[in-house]
């Protein structure tokens, strides 16, 4: 469909540029202020994205065809999905567990089989960042008490 | 150096002695040469993680963890760069070119024990170069206003976006970028929101450490799992046995090379938005460039090595002197600096020589100190590096995501910072795939309330005349710098053709 990987990330660009445009007119002006308004550098920057975005397209489209970057394999897909539980469910499931979770799971997708590492590494990992963070930096996690 | 007292070097001397000051700093080095001896895993995203940890330290605590990470990141990562010719970053590149071959040639432990020095030499003499020339930086910097604070600003986010990525375009739409997410919140001249929608989290504004972690952390962590099954680990030769004394004719033959890689690096620091990469590549050319008959380059010459790490610790110093004259950040470390400084109540800029003289001597002093700390770390434990490297990406790629999430909740025991890593982490790594550079979306967030602030400001004390920039002889003249600096990628994007990158050429 985009015969250059910079195509489609300028016409992203140009996109998120029109729209940060658009949404800069629903910003409240003030009408006691006596300098610049709020909306005077947000519809700034949506120019300079949309100005780049189109520089952006037509670099593409001058440039030799290209292939799309490789985004996603397998693994990374598991790992992403892994990471946004760990990430969703941060403040309500125990560090301590959720931390040794991401561990252990994450480590058997990327490929160790070792099982003395899955064993000890997962475990070590959670409780000595728990550990330093808690007494040492004195930053409360969540944990199930 | 009248803006500074002898009541503040004694007050300065005095708390760096402190014993849990000294083993914070021997911390924070040890941890920052971790992080950048991980393969893949470069120092900047170890400091964004460890900044959350300073909110509950004080000012001195804080800077001494922090510091002495970004001394001893910068040289962490010519370890997996000489050891299995695994460059974390382009900065560490340059050293791989003559570190791995000598690795090869069973001299891993020489090139470590010179890549350590001479970062140690490019550090010490940049701090030297901050104590000298910043206070004097400071007092030109207190005639400026809010013109020339815009103007710099602007030049802080031309060059970061002109030399840190792919293409000049994708470097400047990043920064707008930047810019575009620091505008989100309350408007600090009419009190109205912006882009908030109606989320509470919001009216704050994007904070500036978890997207921090998010672009540089979980970024990583993203490109790194892809990258997993291609990284391979080579094991290197019996190594020669090595006496510390050998190094010691080694730097006398090549002092020029030191001298010109810590001049290099530290004047390659002070410029806003460069950074270590062009430093190492600017003294390594150089050093290329003078090498005389029987000089090896690429092929396990030591000079390669000294070139490349001088300039590369030296930037250190160079870095601190736009941020603690101008309140400018430089780099992405320095971005971080500047938050970890703002969390303290200190605001970096040009009265911060002239009000806190003790903190800028405390500084220097945690730098010069870092540097020597490194030292002694790195050849005490040089032997053990060769097993750090093998750390497996399997178990690197998780441990930065809980390092990651714990840091970011621990700024407010919020879900909602932890969130913005993981959402910013994600939109950074499609960016970063699709070639657009994150050095430049984190000086846009912290540079963009001061391009605002101080355009607004110029404007209105000129009855909205935009003469103003152009009439103040200071901001004149950084306009026609930054014209030149495009008309010149420009000028060079012609000269090598559509597709080539403008960064590179220069």
């Amino acid at each position: 469909m985009f015969r250059h990987p910079d195509v489609l990330a300028g016409a992203v660009t140009l996109a998120l540029g029109a729209a940060l445009g658009l949404a800069s007119f629903f910003i409240d002006i003030n009408p006691n202020q006596t300098t610049l308004t709020a909306r005077f550098v947000p519809l700034l920057i949506a120019s300079i994205l949309t100005l780049c975005g189109g520089g952006i397209i037509i670099n593409g489209l001058r440039s030799a065809s290209q292939p799309m970057p490789f985004l996603f394999s397998r693994k990374l897909l598991i790992v992403a999905s892994f990471l946004l539980a760990f990430f969703l469910t941060f403040a309500f499931v125990d560090f301590r567990v959720s931390s040794w979770l991401l561990m252990l799971s994450t480590m058997y997708v990327l490929g160790n089989r070792n099982w003395r590492q899955l064993l000890w590494v997962p475990v070590a990992v959670s409780s000595v960042i728990y550990l330093i963070f808690r007494y040492l930096f004195e930053v409360i996690l969540p944990v199930w008490t | 150096m009248d803006l500074i007292s002898g009541a503040d070097i004694s007050w300065a001397i005095s708390h760096i002695a402190d014993p849990m000051v000294l083993l914070i700093l021997i911390g924070g080095v040890t941890a920052g040469v971790l992080f950048g001896a991980l393969p893949g895993i470069t120092g900047v995203a170890g400091i964004a993680i460890m900044t959350p940890l300073t909110f509950t330290m004080n000012f001195e605590h804080a800077m001494a963890l922090l510091l002495g990470a970004y001394c001893g990141g910068y040289f962490g990562g010519s370890i997996p760069a000489i050891l299995i010719n695994v460059p974390g970053t382009p900065t560490n590149a340059a050293t791989a070119l003559d570190g791995y071959p000598m690795a090869r040639q069973g001299d891993a432990d020489k090139a470590i024990a010179l890549a350590v020095l001479c970062s140690c030499i490019g550090g010490l003499f940049s701090a030297l170069v901050l104590s000298t020339l910043a206070p004097s930086l400071a007092k030109v910097a207190l005639q400026f206003n809010s013109a020339e604070y815009f103007g710099l600003a602007m030049l802080g986010l031309l060059c970061v976006a002109g030399v840190s990525g792919d293409s000049l375009l994708k470097g400047i739409a990043a920064a707008a970028l930047g810019v575009g997410l620091s505008t989100i919140g309350v408007d600090p001249v009419g009190g109205t929101m912006r882009f908030t929608f109606d989320i509470s989290y919001l009216i704050a504004g994007i904070p500036i450490i978890p997207a921090l972690i998010g672009l540089f952390g979980i970024t990583e962590m993203f490109t790194k799992t892809l990258e997993i099954e291609s990284f391979k680990i080579s094991v290197l030769p019996p190594q020669n046995k090595f006496r510390l004394r050998d190094i010691i004719p080694i730097f006398l033959r090549n002092k020029m090379v030191t001298f010109k890689g810590s001049l290099i690096g530290t004047f390659v620091g002070v410029l806003p938005g460069t950074g270590t990469a062009i430093a190492t590549w600017v003294s390594y050319g150089e050093a290329t460039r003078s090498a005389k008959p029987g000089d090896i380059f690429g092929k396990g010459d030591p000079k390669g090595i000294i070139a490349a790490e001088t300039a590369n610790n030296a930037v250190t110093g160079g870095a601190m002197v736009p941020l603690l004259t101008f309140g400018i950040p430089g780099d992405p470390v320095t971005a971080i600096l500047i938050a970890a400084l703002l969390v303290q109540g200190i605001d970096p800029g040009p009265f911060f020589i002239a009000e806190y003289g003790n903190l800028f001597i405390f500084i220097l002093l945690t730098l010069v100190l870092g540097n020597l700390f490194m030292v002694t770390i790195a050849l005490s434990t040089r032997k053990l590096f060769r097993y750090f490297v093998k750390l497996r990406g399997d178990t690197l790629v998780p441990l930065i995501a809980v390092m990651s999430a714990a840091g970011a909740f621990s700024i407010n025991n919020s879900t909602y910072e932890v969130m913005l890593v993981v959402i910013l982490g994600m939109v950074g790594y499609f960016m970063l795939k699709f070639g657009y550079p994150m050095a430049p979306i984190v000086l846009g967030i912290v540079l963009g309330p001061i391009v605002e602030d101080n355009l607004r400001n110029a404007l209105a004390v000129s009855d909205m005349n935009p003469m103003v920039f152009i009439t103040r002889p200071i901001s004149a003249g950084l306009i026609v710098v930054m014209a030149i600096m495009v008309g010149f990628w420009v000028y060079i994007k012609k000269r090598t053709g559509p597709n080539s990158d403008p960064a590179d050429s220069s």
